[in-house]
C-alpha cells in the first residue's frame, strides 16, 4: 500500500540512539497513521506504571498519509504520550507546517523516548538526524527559540519547540508548533513530557517526495472541489473561528463565568468578527489550506502595543474572554501571546484562572496569595499577569499551572464543586448543557472534557453528513439515538485524525466522507468505502478507550463536573437543560459495545481485531 | 416583522436593522429573499438551499431558537442574523 514512507524515527535520549524502524503494513491497514497509530504504540510500549515524566514515557508525533499530499487542509499531524496532566491518554492534534517537513524528510513518525543528560534538539533534515545541543535557547520561550532553530538550521524548517512551561514541567504545557505561522499541539500537557527529556525541540525539514499512489489522480480530485471549499468555508475563513462567538453566546454555548452565567454584552467586543475589524494583519494557512483560519494580528497602541503574531482562536476567546468575564480583546491577544511564547495550553490557563477568580471570590485564594493581584471577574490586568505566572511557574502560578482539578486538590474546602473539568482536562468553549452530544463527548473522549473528539455541536445546529447516517441536524437535547450519533461522530473525527485532514473541511459539507474515500483510495492505492474508513476510527476509538481502562478508567470517571450537573444558567432567551449521563452514558455503552462500567468487551475488541 | 443585524451583517448592510412586511406566516427561505429584496448584499444567502450549507454562513435566531429553511417567520417576529460555526 503505498501513502506511507514506511519509516519511523525512534530516538532514545538517555542513549543517544538514533535509528530507522520499518511501520509494519498491518499496523497502517488497522490503525491508518496519526492518532491510531500513536494510540497503539502508546499502548503496547507502555505499561500503567510509567510514570507521565519518566523517560520511560513516550512522546510521538505521528503523521498520516495525508500530511503533506495534495489533500487540502492536511498539513497536520498528532502528538501522543502519557499526559501528565491527568496521568491517562494525553495527545493533542495540530496545523502547520511540522508534519508536512517530516513527510518530506522521508519519516511518518518520530517516537522519542529516555531522557538527555542535558538539554538537546533533534535535527531532521532528511535523512539526516542528529541529536544537539540546545543549552543556549534553554530558558528561552518557543516563539524566540524557533528563530534561534531556523538560524541552526534552515530558513524552511519547523519546530515543534516548548517554551519556559515545558522546561519547568508545568502540567498543562503544550508544544507550540512554529514553521510558516504558530500552531498550538496544546492539550493534556505533553509540552511537560519533552520538558521531562530534556529536549528542547523536534526540528524537521525535508525536500523530498510524499508519497501517493495516484497523484495525478488525486491533484485532479483536489482541483475539482477546491471552488466548493472555498466558496462554503469564505465565512469561517474571513472572520477565522473567533467569527461566530456571539452567535454561540446566543446560543447558551459560550462559557460565561466559570460556567455560572448565562447572557453577556461583553462578547461583542471579543470575537473574530472585532478581532477582523481591528488588530487582524493577515490571514494565515496551514500548509496548503485554502480555508486559512489563523490569524495574524498587530497592536499599535495601548499598553499592548508592539504584540504581534498569532491571534487568539474561539477557544482562547471562550476561556479567557468568557470563563473570565473580560471583554478586553486586546488583553486577551496579549495573554494569547504570553501561552504561545511560554508553551501554555490557553484552554486550560484561561479555565484556570477563571476557576481561580472563584476561588478569589469566595475567599479561597486571597491578595497574599496572588501576589497582591485582585483576581476579580473582569480584570484584564490579572489575566495577563496570571498567564505571566503561570508560564514562569512564579508565586500561585506554580499551582495554577497544574491546571483546576490539582489547584481544587490543593485548595481543598468546597473547591472541587467549582472546579470544572473531566479527567483532570477543561472543557473546552462548549456548554453540555447546550448540546447533549456535547456532554457525551466530554464525558468519554479519551482526554478528557474534548470537544473535537466528536466535533458534534454543529450537527445539532446546522450541518448534516448523509454517507454516514446523519441525512438532518439532531435535535440538542434528544436523548434517544444521541449516543450512536455521537460515537458515528467521534468515529469520523478518529479517522480524520488519523488520516491527517482538518476538521473545519466539514463546514458547509466542503468536504464530505466520500470525497475522504476517493482521496484515501488515490493515496494509498487501496480500495476503500464509508463502512472501511469509519471502521479504522471505531478502532482508533477503541485502542485509546482500552489505554485509558487498563488504568482504570470506567463509568464512575465518565460523568461531567457538578457545574454541568447541578447548575441551570439563567438569562433571556436561553436554552439549558442538565445533561442525563447516567442515561446518556448507558446507552452510549451499549451502542459501543462497552460493558456497563464502560469497559469495551472481548467480543467487541475482537471484532475490531484489537483483542 | 424586524432582522436584527449582528456586527459583521450590519456592516454588510449599512445600518444595524432592516424591517420587512409579512402578510402572514412565512417560511424562512422566502423571508431571505424578501431580506435580499431590501439590501442586495444578502442575495448571495439565496444560493444556499438546504440548511446544511446555509448554515455555513449565517445563523438565524429568533425567541430563542435557531430557524431553519423552511420554519415559519409571522409579522410580529424579530431575526437575529449571526455568523455561524465556531471554534475547534
Ligand atoms: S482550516 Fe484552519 S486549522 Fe484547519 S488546516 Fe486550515 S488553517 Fe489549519
Amino acid at each position: 500500500m503505498s501513502g506511507y514512507h514506511r519509516k519511523l524515527l525512534r530516538v532514545d535520549l538517555s542513549r543517544s540512539d538514533v535509528r530507522n524502524q520499518e511501520l509494519d503494513p498491518e499496523f497502517t491497514d488497522a490503525f491508518m497513521g496519526g492518532a491510531g497509530v500513536a494510540a497503539k504504540l502508546l499502548y503496547d510500549e507502555t505499561s500503567p506504571d510509567t510514570d507521565p515524566l519518566s523517560p520511560e514515557n513516550l512522546f510521538i508525533a505521528m503523521t498520516g498519509p495525508f500530511t503533506g499530499t495534495k489533500v487540502p487542509s492536511s498539513g497536520r499531524h498528532h502528538i501522543a504520550g502519557r499526559s501528565p496532566q491527568t496521568g491517562i491518554f494525553g495527545e493533542a492534534n495540530v496545523g502547520g507546517s511540522w508534519g508536512v517537513m517530516l513527510r518530506k524528510a522521508g519519516y511518518d513518525g518520530v517516537v522519542v523516548t529516555g531522557k538527555a543528560d542535558k538539554p538537546v534538539y533533534l535535527a531532521i533534515s532528511n535523512d539526516k538526524v542528529e541529536i544537539r545541543d540546545a543549552g543556549e535557547i534553554w530558558g528561552q520561550d518557543a516563539e524566540e527559540s524557533a528563530k534561534w532553530l531556523k538560524s541552526k538550521t534552515s530558513p524552511k524548517a519547523a519546530s515543534a519547540v516548548i517554551g519556559q512551561a515545558g522546561e519547568r514541567l508545568a502540567p498543562i504545557a503544550g508544544v507550540p508548533h512554529i514553521g510558516t505561522l504558530t500552531r498550538a499541539a496544546a492539550r493534556t500537557g505533553l509540552g511537560a513530557v519533552l520538558g521531562s527529556k530534556n529536549l528542547k525541540a523536534l526540528v524537521a525539514v525535508g525536500n523530498g517526495p510524499v508519497p501517493v499512489a495516484d497523484p495525478d489522480g488525486l491533484e485532479q480530485s483536489v482541483k475539482n472541489l477546491l471552488k466548493r471549499i472555498t466558496t462554503a468555508t469564505e465565512t469561517f475563513g474571513q472572520y477565522g473561528t473567533g467569527g461566530g462567538a456571539e452567535n454561540y453566546e446566543k446560543a447558551g454555548n459560550f462559557p460565561l463565568k466559570n460556567w455560572q452565567q448565562g447572557r453577556w454584552e461583553g462578547v461583542s467586543k471579543i470575537n473574530g468578527v472585532v478581532l477582523h475589524d481591528t488588530v487582524l494583519t493577515g490571514r494565515k494557512g496551514c500548509w496548503r489550506c485554502p480555508i486559512a483560519c489563523g490569524r495574524h494580528i498587530k497592536i499599535t497602541e495601548g499598553p499592548y502595543a508592539g504584540l504581534e503574531g498569532a491571534g487568539p482562536e474561539y477557544e482562547t476567546m471562550g476561556t479567557m474572554g468568557g470563563e473570565c468575564l473580560v471583554d478586553d480583546l486586546e488583553a486577551i491577544c496579549k495573554a494569547n501571546d504570553l501561552c504561545n511564547r511560554y508553551g501554555l495550553d490557553t484552554i486550560s490557563t484561561g479555565a484556570t484562572i477563571a476557576f481561580a477568580m472563584e476561588a478569589f471570590e469566595k475567599g479561597l485564594i486571597t491578595t497574599k496569595d496572588t501576589g497582591g493581584v485582585e483576581l476579580t471577574w473582569g480584570n484584564a490586568q490579572a489575566l495577563v499577569e496570571m498567564v505571566d505566572k503561570m508560564g514562569k511557574r512564579e508565586g500561585i502560578g506554580e499551582l495554577m499551572s497544574r491546571g483546576s482539578k490539582a489547584m481544587a486538590e490543593a485548595l481543598g474546602h468546597n473547591a472541587g464543586e467549582f472546579a470544572v473539568h473531566v479527567k483532570g482536562l477543561e472543557p473546552s468553549a462548549h456548554d453540555p448543557r447546550r448540546f447533549f452530544s456535547q456532554a457525551l463527548s466530554y464525558g468519554t473522549a479519551a482526554r478528557g472534557a474534548c470537544h473535537n473528539a466528536s466535533w458534534s455541536h454543529p450537527y445539532e445546529l446546522a450541518m448534516t453528513m448523509p454517507e454516514i447516517g446523519i441525512d438532518e441536524p439532531q435535535d440538542a437535547y434528544q436523548v434517544e439515538g444521541k449516543a450512536a450519533f455521537t460515537a458515528t461522530l467521534q468515529n469520523l473525527m478518529c479517522m480524520q485524525d488519523s488520516a491527517l485532514l482538518c476538521r473545519f473541511t466539514q463546514i458547509g459539507k466542503a468536504v464530505t466522507v466520500n470525497d475522504v474515500v476517493e482521496w484515501m483510495s488515490l493515496v494509498t492505492g487501496k480500495q476503500w468505502d464509508v463502512e472501511s474508513l469509519m471502521k479504522v476510527g471505531d478502532r482508533v476509538f477503541n485502542m485509546k478507550r482500552l489505554y485509558n481502562t487498563r488504568l482504570g478508567i470506567s463509568r464512575k470517571d465518565d460523568f461531567l463536573p457538578p457545574r454541568f450537573m447541578t447548575l441551570n444558567r439563567e438569562g433571556e432567551d436561553l436554552t439549558n437543560q442538565l445533561p442525563p449521563m447516567g442515561r446518556l452514558l448507558s446507552d452510549y455503552y451499549k451502542h459501543r459495545g462497552w460493558s456497563e462500567e464502560g469497559i469495551p468487551t472481548p467480543q467487541t475488541l475482537s471484532e475490531l481485531g484489537i483483542a | 416583522m424586524r432582522v436584527e443585524l449582528s456586527q459583521a451583517f450590519e456592516k454588510m448592510a449599512g445600518r444595524p436593522c432592516i424591517e420587512i412586511s409579512l402578510q402572514g406566516p412565512t417560511p424562512l427561505r422566502d423571508v431571505l429573499g424578501l431580506l435580499a429584496r431590501e439590501c442586495e448584499a444578502f442575495t448571495k444567502y439565496l444560493l444556499y438551499r438546504d440548511d446544511a450549507l446555509l448554515g455555513a454562513h449565517l445563523s438565524v435566531f429568533s425567541s430563542g431558537k435557531f430557524l431553519k429553511l423552511d420554519d415559519p417567520v409571522d409579522h410580529g417576529d424579530t431575526l437575529k442574523l449571526f455568523l455561524p460555526v465556531t471554534g475547534g
